[in-house]
């Protein structure tokens, strides 16, 4: 394989580590920034390989940078002119001296032409081939190779309709209700719903004509339209030595516009025999384009338990610290070793979920002013310890929340022995968190874990929007937790704290005689106590 | 001390729009310190006296209240011209914007809001983008979370809402305008009357 002839090129082909490892990793270098950058340092860390970071020059500050035995400035704020500079980001590597890259996601993660510049220049890129992200990177060579493998996938022809009786003949065949989609298209133009055979000439003409006025080809194809699905994925696990694993199944039914914001495992809904069975179809996936290292392939799963398959993510996921925390696996740690060349355990096959893990998405956005980005300073900041929480963030107090990027600031992550423990964690570690200084999507998450319906585990992807378009997910105006018996009402709580707010900011003394002249002496001294007390933000 | 304590935003301009004496009637706050133990408050509030123990403690105050704790987060948001300033409060899941004044610029607000001009409120623009519409004209009668206009930022369109009723009495920017962070967008008064 290339991946050997490269490790041998730069003559770091040393005895095989323990695993059966064909090469060595001993500096790896992480193109990527944020809670990712943390995470994948964290691991390099426990196994002892040296780890080197690029930042753009806002990023300076950041624990991905503080955390990293080395960093180099790669550009300015701007990803086009720093995280995507693919060019430089191996000529960085290169210069010194990393055996490897590890992308994170998003960024240059799930680009086909840097991993093959990866290849050409014989530095490991931590993910897959080139040409497996290739084949998973096209939506219609995807689905072809996943029909021909056998993997289920939503009934329907990519091929375009001539014409209005070829869509009736194409519909009939794939079954009421179904979609319309632009052969070209993308962010729901020219998709049209058709519930029945009377309303298919009058969608034909409008997805046709949308899809020529927003594509230039007025092509559509049918597909099946599966009614109130959830989102459900398998992590899987491959090596290169042809063995990949199943690790199991993520919920992420709940979406906001197709962003992923709470995910789970295991699914509330998967049994062991549907588990069993999905996990067979997304190792097949992944056999069917060679693939290697940690991958997801993501499902729909329809109410009926028939499961359709949607994408693969050839990279490490989001959400992947729910099946860490369900399998007792370091997935980072295995993306390394299957990179060093290493076997898959046969043990691997044989896990099954222990307990019930659960993941929020933390954003700097408003949730309930229609999501408005928040960036700013981060006054404050205090993330839930106890038992069965992890963090996984890359914030400090005082760290700035830039436009350049993703606004989310990280992921709390809960563990509990079922569900509803996992539940009851997750509110108690809510009630803990605090972020000041910028708006969170934290107050959303506390009403999603009171909600009857997600604690039922009565979810689709369409549930969150419904909810927040209906206003059942708005600011509140009742405390989400009322005060017990005998306590001060919440609201009255508010106007005390901020008049002792406002007194010690003012340095004035609350007695009527001493009032003035405290404040005359040293008028602004509480105010920078309680701002530099902030500041150190105890956690 | 002598001191007040309003609500800001929708709730604040409904409730005044019902009671008409908001302001006048609550809010009214004596406040004392206990000289030798600063943590200690006495507050008189709308006619019920709370001894209160109060700590920063980390990243928010822990209120004591008869045995009862609370975990308050308070941030400042800005001072007002007149010497008020205001704040983001939390307690629990429920948020609320207080702007706390002292007795001056306590019947500064009532002589404005006797004038019929009230207290206005400015809308500033929370990250740089651009204004892609403006939904209504100056002079107009806006409501509590009506759209004046929309800003384009990190590619998304966010219709900017009116925080309280009033008269949009002025309008910063234009169509295809860029702004920056912090830049003022649009001004409503209170009370006010439609030009």
């Amino acid at each position: 394989m290339t991946d050997s002839a490269a490790a041998g090129d730069r003559g770091r082909q040393g005895a095989a580590e323990g695993g059966g490892a064909t090469r060595q990793i001993r500096k790896v270098l992480i193109a990527n920034r944020g809670e990712i950058a943390v995470r994948v340092l964290r691991t390099l860390r426990e196994m002892e390989i040296r780890s080197a970071v690029v930042f753009s020059q806002p990023d300076r500050a950041t624990p991905a940078v503080t955390f990293a035995d080395e960093a180099y400035e790669i550009g300015p704020a701007p990803s086009s002119k720093s995280y995507l500079r693919g060019e430089a980001i191996l000529d960085l590597a290169e210069r010194i001296g990393a055996d490897a890259i590890h992308p994170g996601y998003g960024f240059l993660s799930e680009n086909a032409a840097f991993a093959a510049a990866c290849e050409e220049r014989g530095v490991r890129l931590i993910g897959p081939s080139s040409s497996s992200m290739a084949a998973m990177g096209s939506k219609i060579e995807s689905r072809r190779l996943m029909m021909a493998a056998g993997v289920p996938v939503v009934p329907g022809g990519t091929d375009p309709l001539p014409d209005l009786d070829a869509a009736r003949a194409a519909a009939d065949e794939v079954g009421y209700p179904i979609m319309l989609k632009a052969s070209a298209g993308g962010g729901g133009k020219g998709m049209r719903l058709v519930r029945a055979a009377d309303q298919l000439e009058s969608a034909f003409r409008a997805a046709t004509s949308e899809a020529g006025s927003s594509f230039g080809d007025s092509s559509v194809y049918v597909e099946r339209f599966v009614e109130n699905p959830r989102h459900v994925e398998i992590q899987v696990l491959a090596d290169e030595h042809g063995n990949a694993v199943s690790l199991g199944e993520r919920e992420c039914s709940l979406q906001r516009r197709h962003q992923k914001v709470v995910e789970e495992a295991p699914s509330a809904v998967v049994d062991p025999d549907l588990r069993r069975r999905m996990g067979e179809a997304a190792v097949q996936a992944a056999l069917a384009v060679g693939y290697s290292n940690a991958g997801t392939v993501e499902f729909l799963l329809a109410p009926d338990g028939a499961f359709y398959f949607l994408e693969m993510n050839t990279r490490l996921q989001v959400e992947h610290p729910v099946t860490e925390l369900v399998t007792g696996l370091d997935l980072v740690a295995w993306q390394i070793r299957v990179a060093r060349g290493e076997r898959l355990d046969p043990s691997l096959a044989r896990i099954e979920p222990n307990g019930h893990a659960i993941e929020v998405r933390v954003y700097a956005e408003d949730p309930f002013k229609g999501f408005a980005p928040s960036p700013g300073v981060i006054q404050a900041l205090r993330l839930p310890e106890g038992p069965g929480v992890r963090n996984d963030f890359g914030i400090d107090a005082g760290s700035e929340v830039s436009i350049h990027y993703d606004p989310m600031l990280g992921k709390l992550i809960v563990w509990g022995e079922d569900r509803d423990q996992a539940i009851r964690r997750m509110r108690r570690a809510l009630a803990e968190i605090r972020i000041g200084g910028i708006r969170t999507t934290v107050p959303l998450f506390e009403q999603i874990f009171r909600d009857e319906d997600f604690c039922a585990g009565r979810l689709d992807i369409g549930m969150l929007d419904r909810k927040l378009a209906s206003g059942e997910f708005a600011a509140p105006e009742r405390p989400v937790v009322e005060a017990g018996e005998g306590a001060a009402p919440i609201e009255a709580v508010l106007r005390l704290a901020a008049l002792i707010a406002h007194v010690e900011s003012q340095g004035q003394q609350g007695s009527a005689s001493g009032g003035a002249r405290a404040a005359e002496r040293a008028p602004r001294r509480w105010g920078q106590l309680a701002r530099l007390d902030a500041l150190r933000g105890r956690r | 001390m002598e001191l007040y304590v309003r609500q800001q935003g929708a709730a604040a301009a409904a409730a005044a729009t019902e009671s008409g004496e908001a302001l006048g009637q609550d809010g009214r706050a004596e406040v004392q310190r206990d000289l030798e133990h600063p943590q200690r408050w006495q507050i008189e509030l709308d006619g019920r006296t709370w001894v209160v123990d109060a700590v920063a403690s980390g990243a928010s105050r822990s209120l004591l209240i008869d045995g009862h704790q609370y975990e308050v987060l308070c941030q400042e948001e800005g001072r007002e011209e007149h010497g008020g300033s205001r704040f983001v409060v939390s307690c629990r899941g429920l948020e609320e914007r207080l702007e706390v004044l002292d007795p001056l610029a306590h019947e500064a607000l009532l002589a404005e809001d006797a004038a019929g001009v009230g207290g206005s409120q400015r809308v500033t623009a929370y990250m740089p983008g651009k204004v892609v519409k403006v939904l209504v004209e100056a002079g107009a009668r806006v409501e509590a979370g009506q759209g004046v206009l929309v800003l384009e930022a990190m590619k998304m369109e966010n219709e900017i809402q009116a925080e309280s009723s009033g008269v949009l009495a002025e309008i910063f920017v234009s169509e295809g305008q860029a702004v920056q962070g912090g830049d003022p967008l649009f001004e409503v008064v209170a009370g006010g009357e439609p030009e």
